[in-house]
């Protein structure tokens, strides 16, 4: 078999890699790139575990092949800071114990991410629809209360609008 | 930052966890080891004849391939519990003769990829001559087939408790209700699976890592199983992505890991896959009880007669029948009982093994007492606040020993009970729900009252009921020249916090700020050996309370050392504000990081003193300590489709003094959210073969964030006597009363329906109930 080149961005680096398209998108960033902070809770697209984003949108990176990601921009944690409002996250998560044992915390992160930037949402800091987000990613610690209030809490501190933001993976 | 005790110091592993960096088994770079794939039975029960392992050893990349003749120079694993009587399995990590359930191991390979490993797992087979079933508690009663011929039945243990005439109480009672409560088999479901790495050093020593809640017992599992001496063993816990009990007793994958690391002389490393834990992991729950209880014309409880009955599954190792034992030892709760008669065992089946789930069998316990509590306010026509009222053991009473001898240390029931009703608007609610019936949908209001076993340990008690772990805590403290500490714990952080908490604790005893404390977990090269580490919710009551003694004893030395530099007396000196000064004279004060200069690095040393500065204490928790709440919910049930949607939730509870009140109200709402899991949507189903049928995410309902509503907590605080910091624990308390408030709520909707009685609360088993309308 010969080995074809990917392109594709990952945490706003530029990407060239010959691993196999067929390989599961986690186990590169695992394996390959080194990249342990994606988490696989089930392997089976259920958990959401593994979630990353894939040009702005959440994808389970245990489902999705190398192939798929060709010429797509790719955040995973590592990045998230590099993004704007990623400390900001980061800190709301901190200061409201969003997290316990942590598995689940980098999806919950990108998926936060997601959200408040999802321009057609009304009203992000509605914690109705923050929990149905949510609904994406298990955790079985906290019981989702504090992470609904750290996005809660970083939602009404940028009071975003509709639209407006784009996602961006670099600052 | 300061962080007193009572402060809610921020987690630095949450901002760590938020970069990505978190370090699990799963993380821990071994670029050269061998990945390690095992073959499980797919039958349920079946003599094992012969295993072929030829396909599998010719897959490209096979190193090796192991199944249990190779183990048979090895030790059986034991149980952690060993009551008076109780019966052994003897297994070893690899199935011998027999298969004894549906996922159990009996081969394992070792492969350079995970891909090779998988693979040849998969090309090996068994032929098998099948043996009868033993599926559930009644089958396995009648010991028409038995999983243990030696053992002559399916009896692991017994345990029975007897005070005063039941039989005389009960005929005389006005009323008694007598129902089985059954407590459905559950997953605990760590989101992190369990995963080994076995490492052997260049020294002929072994490093361990896996995902467990106990370090010690693993590296005692694994020293006695393979004859390994101790001290040439390591086993670290690094980030534990959730455990709840499942992560809490030596599985047989760790000794399997080190015997193939050894006889191969590689690092070997192994990722349970979901469906694997599914099958491979320890369930939860799974009890009967079966419960008859006699009150007099007023409510009062005359007495009790029951049996609980743990469907163990086929192997009785880790806690053996201990979730049965703690569900017969607690179900008198916080109530005065005047006569008791109780028994407690545990059955094999063809069955997964259950094990240690958060709550241990206090859940199972609750669901039965509470749900008769409710169902006699009923039937006397009393209301369910004011029949448990009339039997709450009174705070004049306290400390109180129950009829099964545990002690009710501390507290104030009919309180708590009051405030947390009022809080939820109890008398409102329940008048309101009835008019709320829109359509198919009714809203049902009601409670549960709790109490949880915390700060498990007195060393003599673990002996009395045959724990063969001692229950108390060591810690040691080092403070270092620059004058910053270390803590040494075998408490082992799995995302509940205990970390912060113990710096805390030290931070507040030496009055340091909470940075200058590091907490130096997950090691049995640094920790001091403990026998049952965190479990039983003891982290913060019992490791918190050896922190703050080996704090104290460090704060002695550092005080006489920070004399001999402000050149006064020892006994005029104080630690305050991170150094020693002299009482009432802030001029003459000096910073830990002179004091430390000086310990270290000495011109003279004191009498008594011995250069650097560190401490060791040990504390033996004199009795355990009862914490306990009330858990009020309403509900709404769709009577066309069965399905319950907890609207609200307020939760009472009181757990001594908090440490950290975040942590606390974490543990108490993810509790919560588990317990909701388990009273709707949760359960484990065998299909008539007892093979498994769930063994995916796709069968198995977490709770997701819509499911669970806002939950709101009432604190009430009574410190215990029985530890320093008059701590109890609180890691339990979420779902033990839960799940018997969800069910006294739907039934309070399903007003005149046959009772509910069973876990979970499945939409068939509510519609059922629905359609015995009287
Ligand atoms: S690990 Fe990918 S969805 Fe569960
Ligand atoms: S924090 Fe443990 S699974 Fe979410």
């Amino acid at each position: 078999m010969t080995a074809r080149v990917q392109h594709f961005e990952l945490n706003g680096q530029r990407i060239e890699c010959d691993a196999h398209p067929s390989k599961l998108v986690v186990d590169y960033l695992r394996e390959d790139a080194g990249l342990t902070g994606t988490n696989i809770g089930c392997g089976e697209g259920v958990c959401g575990t593994c979630s990353i984003l894939v040009d702005n949108c959440s994808a389970r990176s245990c489902l999705l092949l190398l192939g798929q990601i060709e010429e797509t921009s790719v955040l995973t944690i590592e990045g998230l800071a590099g993004h704007t409002l990623g400390p900001v996250i980061q800190d709301a998560f901190s200061r409201h114990f969003a997290a316990q044992c942590g598995y689940c915390t980098p999806a919950m992160l990108l998926i936060a991410l997601e959200y408040l930037l999802d321009g057609t949402i009304e009203n992000h800091a509605d914690k109705t629809v923050i929990r149905d987000r949510l609904a994406s990613v298990m955790c079985r610690c906290t019981g989702y209360q504090p992470i609904i209030d750290a996005i809660h809490d970083v939602a009404k501190s940028l009071a975003l609008g509709p639209a407006s933001q784009k996602l961006r993976t670099t600052p | 930052m300061t962080a007193k005790i009572g402060q809610s110091a921020l987690r630095p592993d949450i901002a760590r966890f938020a970069r990505g960096e978190g370090n699990y088994v799963s993380d821990i770079p071994a670029p050269d080891a061998l990945w390690i794939a095992l073959a499980r039975s797919s039958v349920a029960h079946a003599e094992l004849i012969s295993i072929n392992v030829d396909a599998a050893r010719r897959v490209p990349g096979v190193r090796g391939v192991f199944t249990g003749r190779d183990l048979a120079g090895t030790t059986p694993q034991s149980s952690l519990w060993d009551l008076p009587g109780q019966n052994h399995t003897h297994l070893r990590a690899l199935a011998e003769d027999r298969l004894r359930y549906a996922g159990q191991p009996y081969a394992a390979v070792a492969a350079e990829t995970r891909e090779a490993a998988v693979q040849a797992a998969a090309l090996i087979t068994s032929d098998n001559r099948p043996l009868e079933t033993v599926g559930s508690i009644d089958e396995s009663l009648t010991g028409d087939t038995l999983l243990y011929p030696e053992w002559k039945s399916n009896a692991v243990a017994k345990q029975h408790w007897e005070f005063g005439d039941v039989t005389g109480a009960l005929t005389q009672s006005h009323l008694v209700v007598a129902e089985r409560f059954m407590s459905g088999r559950v997953h605990p479901m760590s989101l992190e699976p369990r995963s080994v790495l076995v490492r052997p050093e260049p020294d002929g020593s072994l490093t361990i890592w896996t995902s467990t809640q106990s370090i010690h017992q693993v590296r005692a599992s694994v020293a006695e199983c393979l004859g390994l001496p101790e001290h040439r063993l390591r086993v670290i816990a690094p980030d534990v992505g959730g455990s709840f009990g499942m992560k809490a007793c030596a599985y047989g994958e760790e000794t399997l890991l080190a015997f193939i690391a050894l006889k191969l002389n590689r690092p070997v490393r192994w990722i349970e896959t979901r469906r694997e834990a599914f099958i491979g992991s320890t369930h939860g729950r799974d009890h009967r009880f079966d419960l008859e209880t006699g009150f007099d014309a007023d409510g009062r409880i005359t007495a009790m007669r029951g049996e609980v009955i743990l469907d163990k599954g086929a192997d009785a190792f880790g806690v053996s029948i201990g979730t049965a034992w703690i569900s017969g030892a607690v179900i008198t709760s916080v109530y005065h009982v005047p006569a008791i008669d109780i028994s407690a065992s545990g059955l094999v089946t063809n069955k997964t093994p259950t094990g240690a789930y958060r709550g241990f069998g206090q859940p199972e316990a609750a669901f039965a007492i509470e749900r008769t509590l409710d169902i006699a306010a009923n039937r006397l026509g009393i209301d369910a606040a004011e029949i448990r009222r009339r039997n709450f053991v009174p705070s004049y009473a306290l400390p109180y020993t129950t009829p099964t001898g545990l002690v009710l240390d501390s507290g104030d029931y009919t309180g708590l009970l009051d405030l947390t009703l009022s809080r939820f608007g109890y008398t409102d609610r329940t008048r309101a729900a009835k008019s709320r019936a829109m359509g198919d949908i009714r809203t049902g209001v009601g409670f549960a009252c709790y109490s949880e076993v915390t700060n498990f340990g007195p060393s003599a008690l673990c002996k009395a009921i045959g724990v063969a772990n001692a229950g108390f805590d060591v810690a040691t403290i080092r403070m270092e020249p620059s004058g910053h500490v270390r803590l040494f714990t075998s408490q082992t952080p799995m995302g509940q916090g205990i970390e912060t908490v113990l710096a805390q604790i030290c931070a507040d005893e030496l009055t340091v700020p909470v940075e200058d404390v590091a907490v130096v977990h997950g090691d049995t090269l640094s920790a001091s050996y403990t026998g049952y580490a965190s479990g039983g919710s003891r982290g913060a009551g019992v490791g918190g309370a050896s922190a703050a003694l080996v704090s104290r004893k460090l704060a002695d030395q550092i005080r006489r050392w920070g004399a001999l530099v402000l050149k006064a007396d020892p006994a005029e000196v104080e630690l305050i504000q991170g150094g020693v000064q002299v009482v009432d004279d802030p001029v003459r004060r000096c910073s830990m990081a002179a004091i430390a200069g000086e310990a270290y690095f000495p011109s003279t040393v004191p009498e008594g003193l011995e250069p650097g500065l560190e401490a060791r204490a040990v504390f033996e928790p004199s009795s355990l300590a009862i914490s306990y709440g009330v858990v009020a919910v309403e509900i709404e049930v769709d009577l066309a489709l069965g399905t319950v949607r907890v609207k609200d939730v307020v939760f009472g509870h009181d757990c001594g003094v908090q440490i950290n009140p975040k942590i606390v109200e974490g543990q108490i709402i993810g509790g919560v959210a588990q317990a909701i899991g388990a009273s709707l949507f949760e359960t484990i189903e065998f299909d008539d073969a007892m093979l498994p049928v769930t063994t995916s995410l796709h069968d198995y309902f977490l709770p997701l964030a819509a499911d669970i509503p806002t939950i709101n907590l009432v604190h009430q605080t009574t410190p215990t006597p029985f530890s320093p910091l008059g701590v109890k624990g609180v890691g339990e308390s979420g779902v033990i009363g839960t799940p018997a408030a969800i069910a006294n709520a739907v039934q309070h909707a399903l007003e005149g329906s046959g009772l509910l009685l069973t876990l979970p609360l499945t939409p068939e088993r509510v519609l059922k109930a629905n359609d015995t309308l009287r």
